[in-house]
């Protein structure tokens, strides 16, 4: 069974909780679908049973933190394994990122922006961020790392998603 | 609400226990990607990652890279690292070889140059592409300049997707675009499904550091960090421990209280998320895992209220409603409001002595926020 072991045994890893309204999103750091895809879990208080999986593009990162923002989710992404991989932040907009996945002309086919590489102290992972403060331009952001003394926290400055021009 | 109020924070407790029940059925992961039975196989998604070479040392001919060139092509190796490419291609000049030779080095591929002979309009080409690498992962590295300008990333972009693509100015280095194609429908119907990304890559801007005032439990263990005004819930992979600090300013944070939300038991804390004036923490996944306890709704531990107790049990058999159905309400000795707009709802034991731990424990199912 899956939920009885961890991720580097083959099973599951859940490190990203959020909440959207009536609902909570949980990100999985591993598996990763086809070594790309990482799953997220929404479901509501209503009624806990009725889950939802979405599948978010990280290039074969999983998800380390989950945040909710006015216009989806910052995602920390990281290594799945133990493997010394950088850590990045993730823009989603919340939708599911298997193209087709929902059958054809489905028009909420997801999309993530990379906003940047978080800066990572050598040997430490980053695996707390809370949101401090969101202006037109930019979020304000505070990251933990595990394996640093004091949580080794950073205020790190990203840019917000502004709709791609390529898009419209 | 006033700061002179003493108002409770309420914190959740998601038990690994249920989710993954929840999951388990679920995860077919043979299944579930081929969910939508007239959708694509997963196996025949291709993505393009179309990058502008990086930083160059002058503003014409075949130049080299500078430093903080290398540099970017060092991070765009980096951030393809977990992506298994297929090819590499670039154009026959220092600039873009060099921007994608260190991401072929490492994916032990050979560069394969373009535009081929003959120059083919771009459109040729990015068919042929798409041809060639489906359900594969490709890197281009190329140039800057507008869709007009042939081979250029704008140009290659916009043929890959059909969609229209803006230039890239010549003073941008950051931006990498993803295809990503799908091949769907059956014989000579093929039609292609394209979507795309445009990343930016390098270094977030650091604008400071906090400082921790006091002692720390398992400073070196932190995984989960939120903050509410200027409160700042601390969660660490290790125990069961949520530490509350205060920021007095930018700078600095003073550990104000210490909740511990279990009976003692390893929870390994890697999330927090807040609805109103709830905190959830996600404790770490497995069941069996040796370091780490599950917490057992069906053996509460005597901090739980005998009532709640019996309730957290009968909800025990039930493991998807148990997970949203007991919460642990905590409250905070900070002495003053942790609670959103609207103000939080007052807690029953708000006027006991400020060094009750664990107040009450409660059973809340369905519950809306």
């Amino acid at each position: 069974m899956f939920h009885n072991i961890p991720g580097k045994e083959n099973g599951i890893d859940l490190e990203g909780l959020a909440a959207v309204g009536d609902a909570l999103y949980l990100g999985f750091r591993s598996p990763l679908l086809r070594s790309g895809f990482a799953p997220i879990l929404r479901l509501t208080f209503e009624r806990p049973q009725e889950t939802e999986l979405s599948f978010v593009d990280l290039g074969g990162r999983g998800v380390r933190e989950l945040v909710a923002v006015a216009d989806g989710f910052l995602i920390v992404a990281g290594p799945s394994n133990d493997a010394p991989l950088s850590y990045l932040l993730y823009h989603w907009d919340g939708h599911d990122m298997i193209p087709g996945r929902r059958g054809d002309g489905d028009p909420a086919l997801g999309r993530v922006l990379l906003l940047g590489r978080i800066p990572t102290p050598p040997g430490a992972k980053a695996e707390g961020m809370t949101v401090l403060a969101t202006t037109p331009e930019h979020y304000e952001l505070l990251i933990a790392y595990d394996s640093a003394a004091g949580g080794g926290m950073r205020i790190l400055q990203a840019p917000r998603v502004a709709e791609d021009p390529a898009r419209q | 609400m006033n700061r002179r109020t003493r108002c409770q924070m309420i914190f959740g407790l998601i038990v690994p226990l249920w989710g993954l029940a929840q999951i388990v059925p679920l995860w077919g992961l043979t299944t579930l990607p081929s969910a939508a039975q007239d959708g694509p196989k997963l196996e025949s998604i291709s993505n393009f990652y179309v990058v502008r070479h990086a930083e160059k040392t002058g503003p014409r001919g075949d130049v080299p890279l500078t430093r903080e060139g290398h540099w970017r092509a060092a991070e765009l190796r980096e951030l393809l690292r977990t992506v298994p490419l297929a090819a590499v291609y670039s154009t026959d000049y220092l600039r873009t070889r060099d921007t994608a030779a260190p991401t072929a080095v490492s994916a032990g591929l050979e560069l394969e140059l373009y535009p081929p002979e003959g120059r083919p309009p771009v459109s040729e080409w990015a068919a042929a592409l798409i041809e060639r690498h489906l359900g594969q992962n490709v890197l281009i590295s190329s140039h800057s300049g507008g869709p007009q300008d042939a081979y250029s990333v704008a140009s290659i972009v916009q043929e890959l997707t059909g969609e229209p693509v803006a230039a890239i100015p010549e003073s941008d280095y950051t931006n990498l675009y993803q295809v990503t194609i799908t091949e769907y429908g059956e014989g000579e119907a093929r039609e292609l499904r394209r979507h795309r990304l445009r990343h930016r890559f390098g270094p977030l801007k650091q604008l400071g550091t906090v400082a921790v005032e006091g002692e720390l439990v398992h400073e070196r263990d932190v995984s989960a960090l939120l903050a509410i005004e200027d409160l700042l819930l601390v969660g660490v992979d290790e125990g069961d421990a949520i530490q509350v600090l205060k920021r007095v300013d930018p700078s600095r944070a003073i550990i104000s209280a210490s909740h511990r939300l279990g009976s003692g038991k390893e929870l390994d804390i890697e999330s927090m998320a807040r609805v109103g004036t709830t905190v959830y923490a996600l404790g770490s996944h497995s069941r069996t895992r040796p370091k780490v306890a599950p917490y057992d709704l069906k053996t509460p531990t005597a901090l739980l209220p005998q009532e709640s107790a019996a309730a957290a049990g009968r909800l025990g058999q039930n493991r998807a409603a148990a997970a949203v159905a007991l919460s642990l309400h905590v409250r905070s000795h900070v002495g003053h409001a942790a609670a959103p707009k609207g103000g939080g709802r007052s807690h029953p034991d708000a006027g006991r002595a400020p060094d009750s731990r664990h107040v009450s424990q409660h059973t809340r199912q369905g519950e809306r926020h």
